[in-house]
């Protein structure tokens, strides 16, 4: 027996929540917000240019010109900004007659000259930062965004592929094990995040990026989807893991509760470090849910605790949902390999009144 | 010795877990009385490491009834009359998450390969290096707008990255100026271009002559720090200004970073090292005292690191984006399924290998209990070593193959794989040779020992050898690249020293397992066959030595290096499944 209980990593799948999320530009910009401001999950908040491409080039090797000659050559200085084919240096040759120039490919800005060394920012779209979450703004913190506090429904995810929209929640999950197909995506997908229970094809999930998806739920993924979907731009977030899992109960039934609001996805998924981010879909407060709901108190941070509702996320279990005992102890448990690990009796939800000894490595808490 | 701390905590603070143990006296030896495994907090929603290390040492309590925080939850030290709390804490830390740097350089096969190598053994990523002697000329210049001379590409990538570390490299010294004042001034206009919050720091580790142009170009732009030229002359390495340099980075700018940092240090009498400093202290101490070439290989589940000592020389190797937890998402992307699935016998289903793989990725902190599981991971540490030992391989004058004792930590040994299916990976994944121990450090406190070493050497070797590392066994692997065909390799005659006598004869190309319990001594025989050596150090086809035994016991392994792994898949998995057979795995 141990007599020490330790902790617990936690996923939040909750009806009602608050939340506080940092929103970020790439680089410094602007911030349009004040504090105390209502926002919608649309409205753009910050906003940066980035170049669409940064050119280095050396001036020297370009027209020719010496280092110490590139101040006077040059027609334009950092912080310009150049039109296309806009001449940026020039050097006389032929005693005079004619010139060599260098001429901006595209439009941009000439964003740093040292010695003969030239950055040129090409002008690309700005970048804005929308607010994803519908709440309010608690904190803005100049030239690089703010934090939102809001509240809602939240679904974290196990991985999520990158990328974040908004859209609007459509509901294909038959049954927590079902497929997302190809064939039942039509025109109106545009703008929806599909839930879909156990998975998603590959054709399925190359036509939600094609009509331009605002996001993919899923319990799991098949592995070798994984590179594929980070490299579309409809963000996927994996709920239970990847294989072939079925979405966990409370999930699923959360979702079917949530379908036709609006919800913003944010799939970005950072697993370390101070700015780690797990993946999820943000569903903010709307009075008629509420009142659709009996669960209208704010769901608690999940704790260990006699009873607490605990997730497998290990195979045989991984996506399993199941319950702490009422009086639980940690007891050593022998693996196949010959070791020992600490674990505890889990009632599982799909196998009522009997208790499997799980390692405690393998559980996460829910809520 | 009065002035020493007997009884001392120590604390393994990693990305995934937290290790605690408890060294003190017993019976006048130092040892390892009692240690927890708990998960490590240090990221969200925790943000503070302290709660993991708090109940890492609350459990040790409870386990070794023994009170080591009082009701304020503050460490209680030194030792009270009754034996609660302990005299000195210690702890070391790989949670801190990995520099990322760009090297600029003169020249690929010089300044900047000498630089990499640098780096590489560092808490820091190389992710990008720029070398003047490539593409089309001087900075990769390409032709543009029917001009010579276009935009260079790799300034363009570093202009687009957001490193936090620029290392300078080139020239030696007294060597050209000119070539580095535009290399400076590449980097100026880099960072000039970046909004001064975002400037990467430049460490400058080339020719000293040049330290002036470089300061007056850089200097009013980015904060810069000059270090020994990393390649003083030609054919003379200089790594270690540069790597203590970044090591310094590392500690300011990541380490202190770590939520709660500032408490755990505070706990400490001697501040906290890096795990991969600790470790190869050990790694040195072993190397000392016994005379061996030590091989230390740390899988970890957010790092790979790999340190060579030969008690005159350490070598180490620091992976940060290929690990056995995190890094597995990399590892796939980079080395693709097929090679891991080549170390997976037939019954294996690909697909659920790789979804296991990912899903140790996205919760590494789980322990796999099933074979099958347990397996597909042991696979993927095959590639992970064997991408690992790349590292080394471009250096001259550095193996693996030649090691007298290989060390075993990480991820791997907490997850419970058995020690004969752990040590068939090593084997697969180092193109090791000749005879050689190997050992494990079961209890993963084996770096924090090289941290116990600061406050009281005696308890750190004591513990080290009496409870934290445990022998596997010896292992043989003959040279048989001289003999064809699937005949005998060699025969062999064990003699334990309790008593009986066992003889095998091991077939080329197959492994054989004799058992030899820990602590047990046996007199072996092996009897090469034609072709068969057992490398330069032991002359003739007898080889004759008393050997020690361990939890795996003896292993001959007459595969021949390096291993034949089979183009045909379907033919390679079923060699593997022989194999396992073979070792017990």
């Amino acid at each position: 027996m141990i007599e020490f209980i330790p902790q617990l990593p936690e996923t939040r799948i909750a009806n009602f929540v608050r939340i506080r999320r940092e929103r970020k530009l790439p680089i410094p910009g602007e911030v349009s917000a004040a504090v105390g401001l209502r926002i919608g999950a649309q409205d753009v908040f910050a906003r940066a240019y980035p170049p669409k491409q940064r050119r280095a080039l050396s001036l020297t090797r370009v027209i020719g010109v010496r280092e110490a000659d590139v101040p006077k050559r040059l027609l334009k200085q950092v912080g310009d900004p150049v039109e296309a084919r806009e001449i940026i240096i020039a050097k006389p040759i032929s005693l005079g007659t004619a010139r060599l120039v260098y001429k901006a490919p595209e439009a941009g800005q000439i964003a740093a000259i040292q010695g003969s060394w030239m950055i040129l920012d090409v002008y690309g779209p700005p970048f804005d930062v929308p607010a994803l979450y519908r709440g309010t703004i608690s904190s803005v913190t100049p030239r690089e965004g703010g934090v939102i506090e809001a509240q809602g429904a939240l679904v974290q995810g196990a991985w999520g592929s990158g990328q974040e929209a908004v859209g609007v929640i459509k509901w294909f999950g038959k049954s927590p094990d079902a497929i997302l197909d190809a064939e039942v995506l039509e025109a109106d997908t545009r703008g929806s995040i599909l839930i879909a229970g156990g998975g998603v094809t590959r054709a399925a999930l190359e036509r939600a990026h094609e009509l331009r998806a605002a996001g993919i739920v899923v319990g799991s993924l098949a592995g070798e989807l994984h590179t594929r979907a980070m490299e579309l731009a409809v963000p996927v977030i994996v709920t239970e893991g990847f294989g072939t899992k079925p979405m966990s109960a409370p999930v699923f039934e959360l979702l079917n509760v949530l379908n036709g609001q609006e919800a913003g996805i944010n799939a970005r998924y950072r697993p370390r470090g101070r700015n780690a981010t797990r993946p999820e879909l943000f569903v903010p407060l709307v009075v008629s849910r509420m009142q659709q709901s009996d669960q209208t108190a704010e769901a608690k941070r999940p704790e260990v605790a006699p009873n607490a509702r605990v997730r497998g996320i290990c195979e045989p279990q991984l996506g399993r949902i199941g319950t702490l005992p009422n009086e639980f102890v940690l007891r050593w448990l022998p693996t196949e390999a010959g070791t020992q690990l600490p674990g505890v009796a889990v009632e599982w939800s799909d196998a009522p009144g009997e208790h499997e000894t799980v390692p405690w490595t393998n559980l996460e808490l829910i809520g | 010795m009065a002035d020493l701390p007997n009884s001392i905590l120590v604390a393994d603070v990693g990305a995934v877990a937290t290790k605690v143990g408890l060294i003190d006296l017993v019976a006048g030896e130092y040892r390892l009385v009692g240690s927890t495994r708990t998960m490590s907090t240090c990221d969200a929603p925790y943000d503070d490491v302290m709660l993991g290390v708090r109940q890492g040492i609350m459990q040790l309590g409870a386990l070794t009834g023994r009170r080591l925080l009082d009701s304020k939850n503050a460490l209680i030290k030194p030792t009270r009359l009754d034996g609660d709390g302990a005299d000195a804490f210690v702890a070391v830390t790989s949670a801190a998450l990995p520099l990322h740097a760009v090297v600029i350089g003169l020249s690929r096969d010089y300044s900047v390969l000498s630089a990499q190598r640098a780096v590489n053994s560092t808490f820091a990523m190389v992710e990008h290096t720029i070398a003047v002697d490539e593409e089309s000329g001087r900075w990769g210049t390409t032709a543009s707008d029917g001009r010579a001379g276009g935009p260079s590409a790799a300034v363009e990538k570093l202009a687009e990255l957001k490193p936090d570390l620029v290392v300078m490299v080139g020239g030696i010294d007294g060597g050209a100026l000119a070539p580095l004042r535009e290399m400076a001034n590449i980097v100026a206009a880099v960072g000039a271009a970046m909004d001064e919050t975002q400037r990467p720091l430049v460490i400058f580790a080339g020719n000293r002559e040049a330290r002036g142009d470089v300061a007056e170009r850089i200097g009013g732009l980015m904060q810069v720090r000059m270090v020994e030229n990393v390649l003083p002359v030609l054919d003379q390495m200089n790594p270690t200004p540069l790597q203590n340099e970044i090591e310094a980075v590392y500690r300011q700018r990541q380490m202190e970073n770590i939520p709660g940092f500032e408490k755990l240090a505070a706990w400490t009498d001697k501040g906290i090292m890096t795990s991969a400093d600790a470790y190869t202290r050990v790694a040195e101490y072993l190397a000392r005292k016994y005379q061996l070439r030590v091989l230390a290989l740390d899988l970890g589940a957010a790092a790979t690191t790999l340190i060579r000592s030969d008690g005159a020389t350490i070598k180490r190797a620091i992976l940060e984006e290929i690990s056995i937890g995190y890094g597995l998402e990399t590892l796939l992307d980079r080395v693709g399924l097929e090679k891991i699935v080549r170390w997976l016998p037939t019954s294996f289903d690909a697909a659920e290998a790789h979804a296991q793989l990912l899903n140790q990725a996205i919760h590494p902190t789980t322990t796999p209990t099933r074979w099958q599981d347990l397996t597909a991971l042991n696979a993927a540490g095959r590639e992970i070593l064997t991408h690992s030992a790349q590292v080394w391989k471009d250096e001259a004058n550095l193996t693996l193959a030649d090691s007298d004792l290989i060390v075993l930590s990480g991820a791997p040994l907490a997850r419970g794989s058995k020690p004969t299916a752990l040590l068939l990976m090593l084997l697969d994944a180092i193109d090791a040779q000749g005879i050689f121990s190997v050992a494990a450090d079961n209890g993963g406190l084996m770096a924090a020992m090289g941290a116990v070493a600061a406050v009281n050497p005696e308890a750190a070797a004591q513990a080290l050898e009496n409870d934290c590392l445990v022998t596997w066994g010896t292992v043989f692997v003959p040279d048989v690249s001289a003999r064809t065909g699937e005949g005998l390799a060699l025969t062999v005659r064990v003699e334990p020293a309790r008593g009986g006598q066992l003889e095998a004869d091991v077939k080329m190309g197959s492994l054989e397992l004799i058992p030899l319990g820990e602590g047990e001594k046996a007199n072996v025989e092996l009897r090469a066959e034609r072709g068969v050596t057992f490398g330069d150090a032991i002359k003739g086809n007898v080889f004759k030595r008393e050997v020690q035994g361990g939890t795996v016991g003896l292993m001959i392994d007459a595969r021949g290096r390096p291993l034949p792994v089979l183009e045909n898949m379907e033919r390679q998995r079923e060699k593997m499944q022989q194999w396992m057979w073979e070792a017990g795995a």
